[in-house]
């Protein structure tokens, strides 16, 4: 069985020995992981979801059975630095480098009141040339004998926040400031466009996202969730599935999102991402007993405290432990639960693939 | 005053305009600051605080209430000017470096001054000297450090030797948190407190300063 027939198997409820499994690293690991095989490290994808994209040979050299593509910024507005040092992607989004990270700084739309505003803003075109280059090339190379992730993540509120700024944002939803709605339309007819270009390109599952939860909670009320977001995600899920009813679409949340899971089943959810361990009640037993016949999962191994600080020892516990409870009857897809961070130790990450190795063996 | 009812409800639900309304109406009516911060503002994010940690006030809520109640304070700030006994101490509070992850560290910092302590925030990715200078220059009793990433989080302790070799250590109360933090780390590194929620960050720093 290759890596693609396993994956499939896995999101056809099918149970195999071991599950399939993805894997993404900060490019700080890269580096390191690149060194210890003793091959070159390829320079990070410009997209905003380049972190999830980048190092794929380097992935499935160490093991990984699937291979994430994504939108990238198109051919005549790449990521550019500016005079001064910052980075400014073809959103307008800038951010700058601090530590490890380059994060947001400034947001093209924190003075947005009106729909005028939004309107005026000139968004960027899904079908830019030259923003699946990338993609279609793995796909070519790849797609037959891996499995094929389409990452959609930051769907909508995340993009959002990246161009209004977070603070403001979330208050502006709570007082429904007229500009809200027309923003969130915006993002997400941008993904959804994106998102089905990569079903029409043969990815076998869609992975949307945005964090709608917090170490101890969501980060808004279900009411607010609803008024937001459940219609329009609904209307995206529908609109991959309409092009391939064969897809599979799975929903990326950082946190504790307890009360907003039986909405994403309302909407049509087929798969929960990433199951973080130390948040708040997001215990994989309990969510398999009680979503497993509804949902699937991909995720569950912890970049918080177990990769980067536990022993490979505990990881292969770990790891044989989660094959055992979100495994049983197929639905998973083996993946730490974000980016592994730069603070890990290659033995680490070299301890969870080994571990998933040995229950095949 | 019968007003200052609206005070609570204003800030309660996150309402910027009418608590601005109702604090100068009560600033004109010669109330004094401290009964309307004490019987007012401060039950009211008391209140939000409380349904934050329970789970019936989220994110967006806490952001509102803050923002009312900041409305109200900078009102109020300049008629409390020399008077000590209105606050229950001075905080200092910061993200460290390396990390720009702010929102759960603005509230706390919104819920320790809507509780009554005076906060001195110094934003994100700040350093172990601007720690140490911001606790010297305002004479803090507590620092208060954030951090979101497992790779920032080691910061903390540095900080916390930077206090030390200033010779301020034992002055000054440390307390930590942020998503990866758990209450053994902050033991680990010598912190004297940790919190998991903006609410609960309020007990803690009432209790270090024993008010």
């Amino acid at each position: 069985m290759n890596s693609k027939e396993r994956l499939i198997k896995a999101i056809n409820r099918e149970e195999t020995t071991r599950p399939p499994v993805y894997c993404s690293v900060v490019p700080q690991l890269a580096e390191r992981l690149s060194e210890y095989f003793g091959i070159p490290c390829e320079k990070p994808l410009d997209s905003l979801l380049g972190s999830r994209i980048s190092f794929m040979d380097l992935m499935l050299r160490l093991g990984s059975d699937c291979v994430g593509v994504s939108y990238c910024a198109p051919d005549n507005a790449p990521t550019k630095q500016l005079p001064n040092g910052k980075i400014v992607n073809e959103f307008g989004m800038i951010m700058e480098r601090h530590g490890l990270y380059d994060e947001f700084v400034e947001f093209p739309l924190a003075h947005a009141e009106t729909v005028e505003d939004i309107e005026k803003y000139p968004f960027p075109e899904a079908d830019a040339p030259g923003r699946f280059c990338n993609a279609e090339n793995t796909i070519k190379k790849y797609g037959k004998d891996y499995g094929i992730i389409g990452d959609l993540e930051c769907s909508i509120y995340e993009t959002s926040w990246y161009l209004v700024g977070l603070e403001k944002l979330l208050m502006d939803m709570a007082m429904e400031k007229p500009y809200v709605d027309a923003l969130f339309d915006k993002v997400a007819h941008f993904s959804t466009e994106a998102g089905k270009r990569l079903v029409e390109m043969g990815c076998d599952i869609i992975w949307c996202g945005d964090d709608f939860g917090t170490q101890n909670g969501p980060v808004m009320s279900v009411k607010m969730f609803d008024r937001y977001f459940a219609p329009r995600i609904e209307k995206m899920f529908k609109a991959f599935k309409k092009i391939n009813p064969e897809v599979k679409i799975a929903w990326h949340s950082c946190g504790s999102i307890l009360s907003i899971i039986p909405r994403f089943i309302d909407v049509g959810l087929d798969i929960l991402n990433p199951i973080q361990p130390l948040a708040k009640g997001m215990d994989p037993q309990w969510l398999k007993d009680t979503y497993g016949d509804k949902l699937m999962f991909f995720g569950g191994i912890c970049v918080q405290d177990l990769l980067p600080h536990g022993t490979p020892e505990q990881i292969r516990d770990e790891v044989r432990r989660r094959v055992k409870i979100l495994g049983k009857g197929g639905g998973y897809i083996l993946a730490p639960a974000h980016n592994i961070q730069a603070d890990t130790p290659v033995e680490n990450v070299l301890a969870m693939f080994d571990a998933v190795r040995e229950i095949d063996d | 005053m019968e007003k200052l009812d609206d005070l609570y409800q204003a800030i309660l639900t996150g309402n910027l305009e009418q608590s601005v309304s109702v604090t100068k109406q009560a600033i004109e009516e010669k109330i004094k600051p401290d009964e309307i911060i004490n019987n007012h503002m401060i039950k009211a994010m008391e209140e939000i605080g409380r349904r934050f940690e329970v789970g019936e006030a989220f994110v967006p809520e806490l952001l509102m209430s803050a923002r009312a109640m900041k409305g109200a304070l900078e009102l109020l700030k300049p008629l409390m000017q020399g008077n000590a006994s209105l606050s229950l101490g001075k905080v200092v509070i910061g993200t460290v470096k390396g990390d720009l992850h702010d929102i759960g560290k603005n509230l706390v910092a919104s819920m320790l001054e809507g509780c009554g302590f005076e906060v001195v925030n110094l934003g994100t990715d700040v350093s172990d000297e601007k720690f140490v200078a911001a606790v010297k220059e305002n004479n803090a009793q507590i620092v208060c450090m954030s951090a979101l990433l497992t790779t920032t989080m080691t910061y903390m302790k540095s900080v916390i030797e930077a206090l030390n070799t200033a010779g301020i250590r034992e002055k000054v109360k440390v307390m930590v948190g942020g998503a990866p933090i758990t209450e053994q780390f902050a033991e680990q590194i010598g912190a004297d407190g940790y919190s998991s929620n903006a609410n609960s960050a309020v007990s803690k720093a009432k209790e270090l300063v024993g008010a």
